[in-house]
């Protein structure tokens, strides 16, 4: 009977990879009936892996889910939610041009005479709304017009009304503000009382564990630990089970020293940069030579300072300096011609011509200097430049022409990591520059980078992976709330020092 | 593990057959051999050139629009702003007595101030190229209406279209300037950073911004050209015909994407040669003339042109679109 009771959903196996990557490795663990349970682990753990295999939304490699000891057998969406089992995306999921009473009944069956009655339809959903204290909101509104935090509770909503066993919530709050967050944490407490299970995925320690009654850690894929939420339960638990990797025997050598000198000269500053209610005012620096990272969870503002501080997105205020000269205004162009590079974060979306081939790939930022008359492109050279670069960086080519789409993913980031270095430049900002690509591909691109900073370049590295920032960063900078919370230079690098700061915005640990 | 990656790939590369290549020379080598074996006066010197001629005209439409599909625009609005340069011909030499020389170069100035504000409203709006060139498409048209009723028939004087006539080694010089511009765009598409970056902004638009190339202004400038040179084949079109005509440019943006996406672009972007596209409205041309000298009715035609489009497009998708 117990074993019903606590293994109401139960996780066996389960292994998911993504090409080279492995997103999950024989996890398994179990949800009670009636808890909630959280789970948790840094960016990239597999977190949202798992919630789209339990959601029916991804077919597991290996292993096995099981229901009331009843094994799911197709993973699609709909045999999900036959089961009883919905999903809140961490991307939201929302038809914004319908109404909010739409979206929450969106398969509704109000109708008189063929016609939808809007009257009880409006009726139905002001009482869920009402029931979750939502008074703010009007059934009949459209959902684009209703802040975020409206159209999340809407999405629960809809969950809810389809009576379900299980709801999951990937990172519901990681948009929310604390009064916000508050609201809902209320509701889903009472939703629990109900009798609902709530799987529930959040990067914030407090409000994890004023609700969780049990908390499963995952880290690069694989199970760590479940743990009750007992008063017992401190942070620096969570946090040495999120982190705790045995870095010793990886292939990461964690710096000890910083490789910059200290009388370099600074090369690039960001000051004050701010975007009102996505970055507070952030300053840094980067001295030639000096390799800064940046590290922060889901929400903490990398993503935005990032793309920012390379004017991928307007900011409201800041000012960036470069080698001393004021910029007010940043974009691309203005970057490029200043000769800072950005290596971008996916791949996919920009960064590559995927389709041309490698030359006119490694070419395109610097199509200028290779132009003779009439802007005629001196094809030799940029042949010669390519097969320099294809050296220099070991990219597996069969040949010149070859287009970025045929390639492996190590290759394309090689690709990409070469097209940012050919315009020779002095700042480089790198952001998660090894995702998804195999371990070989991997320590050769770190090798890269630590070898063009000791040439003197300035380079921001910002990563989810503590071993890699660790590894190659002179400093570390943490972001948590879209602040800058803290500074950890090399030799005083821990996991635990910075996950801390990521998570609680201090170093101090419970007892100090 | 690197000859391994490399051998696979080669295996890949080598798979990938590009048709739109060749496509477009086979086509039409063979409908050409086909009517010049089936049709008795076909093969002659005189009607060979005269529907040369007459793609000519025709060609200055698709130059632009060629331009932009490499960028993964679609400029609809080439038909009826090549009417335009028609209507506007009317305007300037009978209502304020230009002479053709003022009139063309004027027509297209103001054609081009409209493929200007329709590239800012694609850039800097991000407008729906197709959605914003279909309205102008819709306006311009109705203005040309307007306009050429108003001309009631009347015709240009002889002094004015006269021109229009002059030939080279026996050959009209609309002809040659065609063939000199698609060779030139040609030659640049190829070697010259200024129109090898549109393959770039077409095959990743984000890449070529990330990189610091003004992709918009690109497109801007494009939209522009598209339609100052569609209202210049227009104004030359209509000195052929003596007088302003409603159906000069009447759905030719239709026979233009046909051209183009059987000359090898791509709706996708990335694709497209200048050349080809000019075979590719020498095949429409073609095939219309084949089928009219098969007493085909014209809305018969019609069904056959449709069909040869959405045929197109569907290779297009099949062989260009994005694998998810
Ligand atoms: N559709 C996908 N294609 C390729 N890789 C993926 C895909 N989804 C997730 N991954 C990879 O799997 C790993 C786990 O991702 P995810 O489950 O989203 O982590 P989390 O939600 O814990 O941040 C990451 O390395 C991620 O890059
Ligand atoms: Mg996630």
């Amino acid at each position: 009977m117990t074993a019903a009771v606590d293994e109401f959903l139960k996780i066996s196996g389960i292994t998911k990879t993504y090409g080279v990557v492995k997103a999950l490795a024989d996890v398994s663990f179990s949800i009670r009936r009636g808890e909630i349970h959280t789970v948790m682990g840094e960016n990239g753990a597999g977190k949202s892996t798992l919630m789209k295999i339990i959601g029916g939304e991804t077919a597991p490699d290996s292993g096995a889910i099981e229901l009331e000891g009843r094994r799911i057998r197709t993973f699609v969406p709909a045999a999900a939610h036959d089961l009883g089992i919905h999903m809140v995306h961490q991307e939201l999921a929302v038809f914004e041009n319908l109404t909010v009473a739409e979206n929450i009944f969106p398969y509704h069956n109000f109708r008189k005479a063929g016609w939808i009655d809007y009257a009880s339809l409006h009726r139905e959903a002001r009482s869920k709304l009402d029931l979750f204290g939502l008074k703010t909101i009007r059934p009949e509104e459209p959902l684009g017009s209703v802040a975020l935090a409206g159209q999340q509770m809407v999405e629960i909503l809809r969950c809810i009304v389809a009576e379900p066993k299980i709801i999951i919530l990937d990172e519901p709050t990681s948009g929310l503000n604390d009064r916000e967050a508050d609201l809902l944490l209320g509701i889903l407490k009472r939703l629990k009382d109900e009798g609902l299970t709530i799987i529930y995925i959040s990067h914030r320690f407090k409000e994890i564990m004023r609700i969780s009654d049990r908390i499963t850690v995952l880290r690069d894929g694989e199970f760590v630990a479940t743990l009750e939420n007992t008063p017992e339960l401190s942070e620096s638990e969570l946090i040495n089970n999120m982190v705790g990797r045995d870095l010793s025997a990886s292939l990461y050598r964690i710096k000890t020293v910083s490789g910059a000198a200290p009388d370099a000269p600074t090369l690039l500053e960001v000051r004050g940069l701010a975007k009102k209610s996505s970055l507070n005012p952030t300053d840094l620096k980067l001295a030639a030579g000096e390799i800064v990272g940046v590290f922060g969870l889901e929400g903490s503002g990398v993503g935005k300072l990032s793309r920012m501080m390379y004017g991928l997105e307007g900011k409201d205020e800041g000012e960036l300096f470069i080698k001393g000269r004021r910029f007010a205004k940043i974009n691309p162009r203005i970057m490029a011609a200043e000769r800072v590079m950005y290596l971008n974060n996916n791949r996919k979306i920009a960064g590559l011509l995927p389709e041309m081939p490698v030359t006119d790939n490694l070419s395109l930022p610097v199509l200028k200097r290779f132009s003779r008359f009439l802007g005629f492109l001196d094809f030799r050279r940029i042949g010669r430049l390519a097969t320099d670069f294809i050296k220099a960086f070991a990219i597996a080519l069969p040949s010149l022409s070859t287009r970025p789409a045929n390639l492996s993913g190590g290759n394309q980031q090689k690709v990409m990591l070469s097209i940012c270095l050919v315009p020779e430049p002095e700042i480089v900002i790198v952001n998660e520059p090894t995702r998804g690509i195999d371990v070989g591909a991997k320590t050769e691109i770190h090798r890269f980078l630590l070898d063009i900073a000791s040439k003197g370049v300035g380079i921001v590295i910002f990563s989810s992976e503590l071993p890699e920032l660790m590894s190659l960063s002179d400093r570390i900078l943490v972001m948590r709330d879209n602040s800058v919370v803290g500074e950890v230079g090399a030799g005083d690098y821990t996991e635990q020092t910075l996950m801390r700061y990521a998570a609680v915005g201090s170093a101090a640990t419970g007892g100090e | 593990m690197t000859a391994n990656t490399g051998r696979t790939l080669a295996v890949r590369e080598k798979g990938k057959i590009n048709l739109g290549s060749w496509l477009i020379l086979f086509l039409t080598a063979a409908l050409f051999v086909f009517l010049a074996l089936t049709r008795k006066n076909f093969y002659t010197y005189s009607n060979i050139h005269s529907i040369l001629y007459e793609v000519s005209f025709s060609f200055f439409a698709a130059v632009g629009f060629t331009l932009l599909i490499i960028m993964g625009e679609l400029d609809l609005s080439v038909g009826s702003l090549f009417g335009l340069g028609g209507a506007l011909m009317g305007l300037f030499i009978f209502n304020h007595r230009l002479p053709v020389e003022a009139a063309i170069p004027l027509a297209m100035a103001l054609a081009a101030v409209i493929g200007f504000a329709a590239g800012l409203l694609v850039t800097a709006f991000r407008l729906n190229s197709m959605m914003v060139t279909i309205g102008v498409m819709m306006a311009v048209k109705g203005y040309n209406w307007i306009q050429i009723q108003k001309f009631g028939g009347r015709q240009i004087p002889r002094a004015q279209w006269n021109f229009i006539t002059v030939e080279l080694f026996g050959v009209k010089w609309t002809i040659l300037a065609m063939l000199a511009t698609a060779l030139l765009f040609e030659i640049f598409l190829a070697g010259s950073r200024h129109l090898k970056q549109l393959y770039y902004i077409g095959d990743n638009f984000s890449t070529t911004i990330l990189y610091g190339l003004n992709a918009n202004l690109v497109k801007v400038l494009c939209f522009t050209v598209s339609a100052a040179l569609s209202a210049f084949g227009g104004a030359l079109m209509t000195c052929r015909l003596k007088h302003p005509h409603v159906t000069v440019g009447a759905n030719l943006e239709i026979g233009v994407i046909t051209a183009a996406v059987i000359g090898g672009a791509s709706i996708f972007g990335g694709r497209g040669s200048m050349f080809r596209t000019m075979l590719g409205v020498f095949f429409v041309f073609l095939l219309q003339n084949g089928m009219t000298s098969y007493d085909i009715n014209s809305y018969v035609q019609q069904i056959i042109l449709g069909s040869i489009l959405i045929l197109a497009i569907y290779l297009d998708v099949r062989i260009n679109g994005k694998r998810t």
